[in-house]
């Protein structure tokens, strides 16, 4: 079943797919978000409670969504890079972490607009969806700190990877944090086992967002992958100069 | 063609310029990073050449 992956551990075989979707990705990106958001902004009809500031949605649901699949992304990748030590899943996670954060930065502070017209407060610091993905940000940030602070590629891969797999634990408790806890946040209406709760007028706006946000953040990750394999070649040249090879 | 979005524009429009700001820096933040790669990589290949060369 994964068999067709497999080309896609050697970095030769990564960079070439990479260069090949790149610029399909960033027109698609392009297309979609700014569909979505006129969609949304212009041609939604407002809501019969929250009036117009549900149109927040068509920018805070798509980061906050891909803010925790970022974040999931760097677990799973951290897992494929410990158990079978595949290069481009340990160089994807670095890739990952700072789009990842900014994804979530989008998610708070959307967030936290949206709730003052809406609980007639920015934050809530008793919050547990509100703490728990202010945890995640720092998260982010922390991974990129402990990156920073080793002294060797392979330290700071091994460090790296093993607090994503750690951090990931906080990603099903901000998904089910509405429901465990008392919050301010209202319950799943798009994710939710019963499938989306949203009206079909308000619902496609929101997909197609969502999809430009998804494009955007795969683009945005595989710039930063291409970026890593030319910082590794150029080092890996410069080593060989340095030995005369 | 937009709605007035009575009393609620500024905390709407509001949210998309910090949401659109924080997309284009990340944006930039990106592309220059990559720029900034590739540069490296060209220049260290163009040593190499040289040095073959003599």
């Amino acid at each position: 079943m994964w068999r067709w992956l497999h080309p896609y551990a050697k970095p030769e075989a990564t960079y070439r797919l990479i260069d090949k979707l790149l610029p399909w990705f960033a027109a698609l990106t392009a297309v979609s978000l700014l569909v979505g958001m006129v969609w949304g902004l212009a041609f939604a009809p407002s809501d019969y409670q929250q009036g117009d500031s549900y149109r927040i949605i068509y920018i805070h649901v798509p980061s906050a969504i891909f803010s925790m699949g970022a974040y999931f992304g760097m677990a799973v990748m951290g897992a494929i890079a410990l158990v079978w030590q595949i290069k481009t899943a340990e160089w994807s996670i670095p890739a990952i972490a700072p789009v990842g954060a900014a994804m979530t930065a989008i998610a708070l502070f959307t967030g936290a607009i949206w709730g003052k017209p809406t609980w007639g407060t920015w934050w809530q610091w008793d919050d547990a969806r509100m703490m728990s993905v202010l945890f995640m940000f720092f998260l982010f940030l922390g991974y990129m700190a402990l990156r920073a602070a080793m002294d060797t590629r392979q330290k700071a891969a091994r460090a790296g990877a093993i607090l994503a797999m750690v951090g990931a634990l906080n990603v099903p408790l901000i998904k089910f944090s509405v429901d465990l806890f008392t919050s301010l946040h209202q319950d799943a209406s798009v994710i939710t086992p019963e499938g989306p709760k949203m009206a079909a007028v308000y619902l496609w706006p929101l997909l197609i967002s969502s999809l430009g946000h998804s494009l955007l953040f795969a683009a945005l990750v595989m710039t930063l992958m291409r970026a890593e394999i030319w910082t590794r070649r150029a080092a890996q040249i410069r080593a060989r100069l340095m030995t005369g090879d | 063609m937009l709605p007035d979005f009575d009393s609620n524009a500024a905390f709407i429009w509001a949210s998309y310029a910090v949401g659109l700001l924080l997309i284009g820096s990340a944006m930039l933040g990106v592309m220059v990073k990559a720029r900034a790669a590739r540069t490296q990589l060209v220049r260290i290949e163009a040593r190499t050449r040289d040095q073959k060369r003599g």
